[in-house]
């Protein structure tokens, strides 16, 4: 068997199962780091949302990247709410928005897909990094996937990579000052805590990084 | 992790369906609960009048459930626990509350209230309908500096908003004007909040924010979100002396204004409490010659059994008045008028 070099949109069905899965395994941690700074229901939403979605995925008739990411994307913003429903799910559908017309993604196209989605977040949620987001794990991450394109990286250690630079960026919120959301109006007493959102991020890459690695092989 | 608080629920996951399922009963003369779990009202407004929507995140209660009915609010659309609903079930809102003369959707200013009410917005205009128009209210001194007012959040003195717009728009046609109603009451109106302890998330079972047993926080949100300061215990009068002159210099409210002024329980302070408050407030405005048209003392707008209140100033003139002795017959808010 040769080893994966794209991923299908039948793939991203599974990717997407496996990322709720993972949301759901750290649920409680997820909704402990918002109540530091939020109402600490962040994993319980994010994890029921993100169940829903992977459901949705599954009842596509001819699942496309692009339809499965928009899929997640169009759920997670109508049925999650919140801030947090539209930040994620414009992710999701600004991923979905460069790989329109792809049956399969190489790592160039996935690094272009991240990048799209990385830009609808900061445009809906008027975050830079820095502000303490999901912005501060997405663009290291994004960075890291356009190296790896760049570089020839094969896809799953492409994948691994960006999934690493996303929980350092996440962790590294935990020094940051909020500065956009409801977390805000916290000011210095938000220090000490990584950004429940970021966290999330890193938790969805690490998710995607294991798909790939554990089915590096096509099947 | 720490046991569950007591709450009288069922399954946590079904606490805002039966919520609003057990609201909409026992009011059943005024609201109706829709399929897709919007509140609207039992009798729609009269047609060619401008309709009037909110969303937002349950817990609050009574607001909004209980600010839809004549002279109030059209359609309210309740979210998750404290977490604004999506655009589709806002924009569904929107439609249900269409009656000819456009639609005002009124936005509490939290970040997941305006993104969600933004995107409602252009999916409206993404489906012709082209006379719908939101305001961004806001009160809060504590959430951002005087000149940044744009940027604070809309806490319980938004009350006025909804009673004196709810009032207007009861016989407007006219959407502009509506809009321009309510960012002139907001424009009139300032809150400070309080807490004395934290309250439950509902579906968690976990304390929302913690406060030592020994202090107080001055300046909260509604959702427990941080203020100015924290401090150790005060009574009453020190209390109100600490929270009602920054309100005043905000405005900042003068000698010879007249106002209304809300005292709203957060959850779990009692009427006793609130009145020994509202005592000190008088005692100040009549040293400062600020006149007092109406009080308001009691539960509007609520996180969960948090022990606190908001204090809350609305600067009236002879319009703003009238619309506040209007009649309302909201399924929990109801004046007589006059």
């Amino acid at each position: 068997m040769a080893e994966r070099n794209t991923l299908t949109g039948q793939n991203w069905v599974e990717i997407v199962q496996t990322m709720a899965d993972a949301i759901a395994a750290q649920s409680d941690y997820l909704s402990s780091l918002d109540s530091a700074v939020g109402d600490g229901d962040h994993g319980v939403n994010l994890s029921t949302a993100m169940m829903d979605a992977a459901r949705h995925a599954q009842e596509l008739s001819a699942p496309t990247p692009a339809l499965v990411l928009s899929t997640v994307g169009r759920t997670l913003i109508n049925d999650m709410g919140g801030a947090a429903g539209v930040i994620f799910g414009s992710f999701f559908r600004g991923c979905a928005r460069t790989v329109r017309d792809r049956d399969s993604l190489n790592v160039p196209e996935l690094a272009e897909m991240l990048a799209a989605g990385l830009e609808e977040v900061k445009a809906r949620g008027h975050a830079q990094p820095g502000d303490k987001t999901v912005v501060d794990a997405l663009a290291p991450a994004v960075d890291a996937l356009a190296a790896a394109a760049a570089n020839g990286t094969p896809l799953a250690e492409a994948i691994q990579k960006a999934a690493d630079e996303a929980q350092a960026g996440a962790a590294a919120t935990a020094q940051m000052v909020a500065r956009v959301g409801r977390a805000k109006f916290l000011g210095a007493r938000s220090l000490g805590h990584p950004d429940a959102g970021a966290v999330s991020i890193a938790i969805l890459l690490t998710a995607w990084a294991q798909w790939v690695k554990d089915k590096a092989a096509t099947s | 992790m720490a046991a569950r608080k007591k709450k009288l629920i069922n399954n946590p996951q079904d606490i805002v369906p039966e919520m609003l399922e057990g609201y909409a009963a026992a009011n059943a003369d005024v609201i109706r609960l829709t399929e897709d779990g919007l509140i609207v009202r039992r009798v729609p407004k009269a047609p060619g009048k401008v309709g009037l929507v909110i969303g937002n995140g349950s817990g609050h209660e009574p607001a909004m459930i209980g600010f839809v009915g004549a002279g109030l609010f059209d359609v309210n659309v309740p979210g998750p626990i404290f977490t604004a609903p999506g655009p589709a079930r806002l924009l569904a809102g929107i439609k249900a509350a269409e009656r000819g003369g456009g639609v005002l959707l009124c936005v509490s200013h939290h970040a997941g209230d305006l993104l969600n009410a933004t995107l409602a917005l252009e999916d409206a205009a993404d489906e012709g309908m082209d006379n719908v128009q939101m305001v961004v209210l806001y009160d809060d001194v504590a959430s951002a500096p005087k000149g940044r007012e744009p940027e604070r959040r809309g806490t319980a003195g938004l009350f006025f908003v909804w009673k004196m717009l709810g009032a207007f728009a009861e016989t407007s046609e006219d959407l502009a004007a509506c809009k321009a109603l309510a960012e002139k009451v907001r424009d009139n109106t300032r809150t400070l909040s309080m807490a004395l302890t934290s309250c439950t998330h509902p579906v968690t079972g976990e304390v929302m924010f913690h406060l030592p047993e020994d202090e107080i926080e001055l300046g909260l949100g509604v959702h427990g979100e941080a203020g100015m300061q924290r401090s150790k215990m005060l009574s009453a009068n020190e209390t109100i002396n600490q929270m009602l002159p920054p309100i005043l210099e905000d405005l900042p409210f003068r000698s010879g204004d007249e106002v209304c002024v809300l005292l709203n329980n957060s959850g779990s302070l009692t009427l006793m409490e609130l009145s020994i408050l509202y005592r000190r407030v008088a005692q100040i405005l009549e040293d400062a010659n600020v006149r007092v048209y109406r009080s308001w003392l009691g539960t509007y707008a609520t996180t969960q059994e948090m022990a606190g209140f908001g204090l809350s100033l609305c600067r009236v003139d002879k319009e703003l008045k009238a619309l506040y002795d209007a009649p309302a017959n909201g399924a929990f808010l109801k004046t007589g008028g006059g």
